[in-house]
């Protein structure tokens, strides 16, 4: 009787492993199968991340690559450096033919531009610069390094805090990303140099909040020992529900209105406590066409037609100034809804050299300069 | 009597010393009695939360899974609430937090696999219905009228009685008996006859009952609760495990239900403190991490000084002692 249960277990993991290998799982999914795309991207990206911005990073990368005919493979990951470096590493084994991921520090990138090299896979980042002056050169040399963008966020950092100053604000608390990360230490450089410039009060500064519990301990915990402070900034978080934690700590303290709040970063919770006179000013909406760009000059490069000729192609992607609830109301439907930024056509008829012969930095740029809510909403409304 | 308050006095300088400290290092700040009351309104759903670990903890389990939990808890009760209201919020929360602590604690009775190993694989599971449960935007938001139990005077109130219902567990009932001497020996315990597969499920269940008020208060007193991944959901659980093990270092002084909350206040007021003193993010975990130590190392070791001092005086020579 064993026996004949073992043999049908065996029989029965023998057809799954058939099935596995059947033709369905050539289908495209979202961890890829082979199909008949030209080429294929890799992606490492949280993408059990059901955070509408996160989503929308996803879907801008896999539209920009769908519309030059390739295949996006994605690979889970936590965004750290060593697990990125295993990603990377588990893609090239999977053959792609480029690799878009977000950097988690400048050490990591020889490491993998060694790898890539080895391999003959292009590679390009998005949302973060190379601040190390040696790691830049050496990368920026590479020929398998395609290029990325990235925002200033030094001077977004200065801008918001000059924004907030104009509008009052004296005695300034911040909330940032874990120090080490390339953007929050150009944040935090960022506003400082906004604070240097306007005479405000820098009072403190809280890092790498990631739970809403901590994010009203650290609220009521400002509101207690700083009673002067007439402003929360907001430079950056990977916490769920930051903003509304932020805005029930002030309403339970009876702040709500009364401290100036922003934000780097859109989300989508903006726009009622913008309404309500609560929340103030955001700078953003670089989360989705960093992505989108940075894929499109990946794919470029891949099909053989980079943007620029003559190395790797840097773009620095701006950032948009929200300050009404209509805005914030038009960010959430055409930003974060299910039509990405740009769609498959625009993409294939405006940016990829092969169908259009004109792209090129300084035409990406003009499209930036055009980039913003009114625009989005006015082509696809 | 006289020797309880006596302890209990002692137990009470651990915060008024941290808090004289700072005192003295940003007098203008820290010396007024609404940053008193902050401190002490967020040492609340920590020391909560640290209810809900501790059973299980002195029985020797870990359990990784209450952060996840909680999240699972206050998002059900959320949900719950924007369709029954009040009632809605905290049975949904109620019966969340029970279900995925009984499950818990089946599995770890029947599975017989270490709870460490266990409970993080279930973290990352219960991490992932959490996700799930809050929708697309990753949290759940209930409306300001149904968080009345995050302000005052409601959550003192639902305090107090947790903190009566913990106690009362842990010193009144054969089950308190019974998860110390599991704790102490498993197997002297089951050869005395105690279930202690059993024992330890009902810590699970008991832990789950303080886990969802736990969650109803983080729910009421942020308006949202947020899904997380990759374990980041253990970060919940990270400092009520601090103050599990401040107090039970203090149990010889106090009890563990004032214990708990006497270790969460004194790491509060740090955190404050520092705050209020301008210190950087990094610095705090430092000096929480020293202060961990310092406090452990004192009470752990409190009978070897006492010792090596009498050992000294005795021997002193007659005419040194003058």
């Amino acid at each position: 009787m064993k026996k004949l249960i073992a043999l049908i277990l065996t029989l029965a993991m023998v057809a799954c492993l058939f099935v596995g290998c059947s033709d369905d799982a050539d289908k495209p999914d979202e961890t890829g199968g082979k199909t008949d795309a030209s080429f294929t991207i890799g992606f490492p990206w949280d993408t059990a991340n059901t955070d509408a911005t996160w989503i929308s990073i996803y879907e801008s990368v896999k539209v920009a690559v769908e519309a030059a005919g390739g295949e996006l493979i994605t690979v889970q990951t936590d965004l750290t450096a060593d697990n990125l470096i295993n990603n990377i590493t588990e893609l090239i084994s999977r053959d792609v033919d480029g690799i878009l991921f977000m950097p988690a520090s400048d050490s990591m990138l020889p490491t993998v531009d060694a790898m890539c090299a080895e391999a003959g896979v292009y590679w390009a980042t998005m949302f973060r610069t190379i601040s190390d002056d040696d790691i830049r050169a050496q990368i920026y040399a590479s020929k398998w390094f395609a290029g990325g963008c990235n925002e200033d966020d030094e001077a977004c950092a200065a801008n918001i805090v000059k924004k907030m100053a104009e509008m009052g604000v004296e005695n300034l608390c911040c909330i940032n990303i874990a120090k080490g990360d390339t953007s929050s230490d150009l944040r935090d450089k960022g506003a400082a140099k906004g604070v240097q410039e306007t005479g405000i009060n820098l009072l403190n500064t809280t890092y790498g909040i990631t739970v809403t519990t901590d994010m009203t301990k650290t609220i009521n915990s400002y509101i207690a020992a700083y009673p002067e402070m007439d402003g929360i900034l907001l430079l950056g978080t990977y916490c769920p529900s930051a903003l509304p934690t932020i805005e029930k700590a002030l309403a339970d303290n009876g702040k709500a209105g009364e401290v100036i709040v922003g934000r780097i970063d859109f989300d989508s919770t903006m726009g009622d406590y913008l309404a309500e006179g609560s929340f103030h000013v955001s700078y953003g909406g670089q989360q989705q066409i960093d992505p989108l760009m940075s894929t499109v000059i990946l794919v470029n490069k891949v099909l053989g037609t980079p943007i620029n000729e003559d190395g790797a192609t840097i773009i620095i992607t701006p950032y948009l100034e929200l300050t009404s609830a209509d805005e914030a109301a038009q960010y959430t439907e055409f930003f974060l809804g299910s039509t990405p930024i740009y769609t498959k056509e625009e993409i294939s008829q405006k940016m990829i050299k092969k169908n259009n012969p004109d792209v090129t930095v300084d035409y990406i740029y003009e499209l930036l300069d055009a980039f913003s809510v009114a625009d989005v909403v006015a082509r696809h409304s | 009597m006289k020797k309880f308050l006596l302890n209990t006095v002692k137990a009470l300088m651990l915060p008024v010393i941290i808090y004289c400290v700072f005192l003295c290092i940003c007098f203008d700040r820290f010396s007024n009695w609404n940053c008193v009351y902050t401190i002490f309104l967020q040492s609340i759903i920590p020391t909560i939360t640290a209810y809900a670990v501790a059973y299980g903890n002195i029985c020797g389990v870990f359990d990784f899974t209450v952060g996840s939990a909680l999240i699972i808890s206050g998002a059900v009760g959320g949900l719950c609430a924007a369709k029954y209201g009040m009632a809605g919020l905290i049975l949904g929360a109620f019966g969340a937090g029970i279900l995925t602590s009984v499950v818990t604690g089946a599995l770890n009775q029947v599975l017989k696999i270490p709870s460490l190993v266990l409970t993080m694989g279930l973290t990352m599971i219960y991490e992932i219905i959490g996700k799930q449960l809050a929708g697309q935007f990753g949290f759940v938001q209930i409306e300001n009228k149904y968080a009345v139990l995050g302000s005052t005077p409601y959550i003192i109130i639902v305090f107090l009685a947790s903190a009566l219902l913990f106690y009362f567990i842990f010193n009144h009932t054969k089950f308190s008996f019974h998860m110390r001497a599991v704790g102490s020996n498993e197997l002297v315990a089951k050869n005395a006859g105690i279930k202690t597969g059993l024992v330890k499920f009902k810590s699970f269940v008991y832990g789950g009952i303080f886990l969802s008020v736990a969650a109803i208060l983080t729910l009421s007193q942020s308006g949202s609760v947020g899904a997380q991944t990759g374990l980041g959901s253990v970060t919940i659980v990270f400092k009520p495990l601090i103050s599990i093990l401040l107090a039970l270092v203090l149990q010889r002084i106090c009890n563990l239900t004032l214990g708990i909350f006497i270790s969460q206040f004194s790491l509060n007021i740090i955190f404050i403190g520092l705050i209020a003193a301008g210190m950087p993010d990094t610095f705090q975990n430092v000096v929480l991490g020293l202060f961990l130590l310092i406090v452990m190392i004192f009470f752990q070791n409190a009978d070897r000084f006492r010792a090596r001092s009498s050992r000294l005086k005795a021997k002193r020579p007659a005419g040194a002692r003058g």
